[in-house]
C-alpha cells in the first residue's frame, strides 16, 4: 500500500501565519513532534523546511495507516519519524512501519510512503497553474486517469476514481473496483499522486 | 456554556482555516473539519491551539486524537471546563 503528501512551502507559511515565531511556534511543534523529532528540527539548517519534511512523512504514512484500519484519528505525535539519510526515512505507528522517500525543493516537499520496503510506486508531483482550491483535486485526478489509462491500456472514459467514506480514493475500470492502491495529494500550487 | 454559545465561538476560531464556504455557513454539531470544512490537517493544529487559548484549557494529544468534528471538540471543551 502507498500514500503520498505534498507541502507547498509558500502556502504553508500563509496557512499558519501565527505559528512561525516565539511561543506559538514551540507550542505548534510540541503538538506534532516527539522530543527526538524536535531536537532533529532544532539542529537542522532550516527549521521551517525540516518541520514540513517530517510533517509530509507523517501525512504520507498516515494515509496508508488509515486505509489499513479504516479509522481516522488526529495524533501526529504517535507517528514517529526516523531519517536514514538525506531523503529516505521511516515512520512508525505503534508496531507498524512505513518507508518514505522525499523530494525537497525550494518551493515544495513531496513524500511517498509504502507499507513494504521493496514497493516502488509510480508517483508524480506537479505544479498546478492558477487552480482555485475547488479544482485542485480535479486536476490531480485527471493526471492520475491519464497515467492509469496507459498502464491499464484502457480508454480514460472506462476509468473512474471514487472516494469511500474515510476519503480514500479507489480506481475503477468499467465499473469494477481495481486492486491498485492510489493516493492523491494537493496543497497550494502543487499536486501529486502515487499509484501501486 | 451552552452548546449554541460554544458553536458560535468555535465558528470564529475555525473561520481563518476553512476552504469550503458552503459547509462553513451550515456549520453544525455534525460538521467534520476535514471532510466538510476542508481544513488542512496542519491547520487542525492551529484550531487546537486557538481552542486552548480561547477557553484557557490544555488539550493533551489523547484528546486531540478525537478532534475531527465540531461535536468531538465541544465534548472535549466541556470536559476540560468542568474540571477547571
Amino acid at each position: 500500500m502507498i500514500g503520498n503528501d505534498v507541502v507547498d512551502l509558500k502556502q504553508a507559511s500563509i496557512d499558519s501565519p501565527k505559528n512561525f515565531k516565539g511561543i506559538r511556534w514551540k507550542r505548534f511543534l510540541h503538538k506534532i513532534f516527539t522530543e527526538a523529532e524536535r531536537q532533529f528540527i532544532y539542529n537542522s539548517k532550516n527549521e521551517f523546511n525540516t518541520v514540513w519534511l517530517l510533517w509530509s512523512m507523517k501525512e504520507a504514512a498516515y494515509k496508508i495507516h488509515v486505509r489499513r484500519y479504516e479509522k481516522r484519528t488526529f495524533n501526529p505525535k504517535k507517528l514517529k519519524c526516523q531519517i536514514y539519510y538525506k531523503k529516505r526515512g521511516k515512520v512508525t505507528i505503534d508496531e507498524h512501519q512505513y518507508y518514505t522517500a522525499s523530494q525537497i525543493s525550494e518551493d515544495y516537499i513531496y513524500t511517498t510512503a509504502t507499507s513494504e520496503k521493496n514497493i516502488k510506486p509510480i508517483s508524480r508531483c506537479l505544479r498546478l497553474e492558477n487552480s482555485p482550491f475547488e479544482s485542485q483535486y480535479k486536476v490531480a485526478r485527471n493526471e492520475v486517469l491519464k497515467r492509469y489509462s496507459e498502464l491499464k491500456d484502457a480508454p480514460i472514459t472506462a476509468l473512474e476514481i471514487k472516494k469511500d467514506k474515510t476519503g480514500i480514493p479507489s480506481l475503477f475500470l468499467n465499473g469494477e473496483k481495481q486492486d491498485d492502491s492510489l493516493s492523491i495529494t494537493h496543497h497550494g500550487a502543487y499536486c501529486g499522486f502515487a499509484l501501486n | 456554556m451552552s452548546k449554541d454559545e460554544l458553536i458560535v465561538k468555535l465558528k470564529q476560531i475555525v473561520a481563518p482555516y476553512i476552504q469550503d464556504e458552503e459547509a462553513f455557513k451550515n456549520l453544525s454539531e455534525d460538521t467534520d473539519f476535514i471532510n466538510d470544512l476542508k481544513i488542512n490537517s496542519a491547520n487542525l493544529v492551529d484550531v487546537v491551539l486557538d481552542v486552548e487559548d480561547e477557553f484557557d484549557i490544555r488539550i493533551e494529544n489523547d484528546d486531540m486524537e478525537k478532534m475531527l468534528s465540531v461535536k468531538a471538540v465541544i465534548e472535549i471543551i466541556n470536559e476540560k471546563l468542568a474540571v477547571k
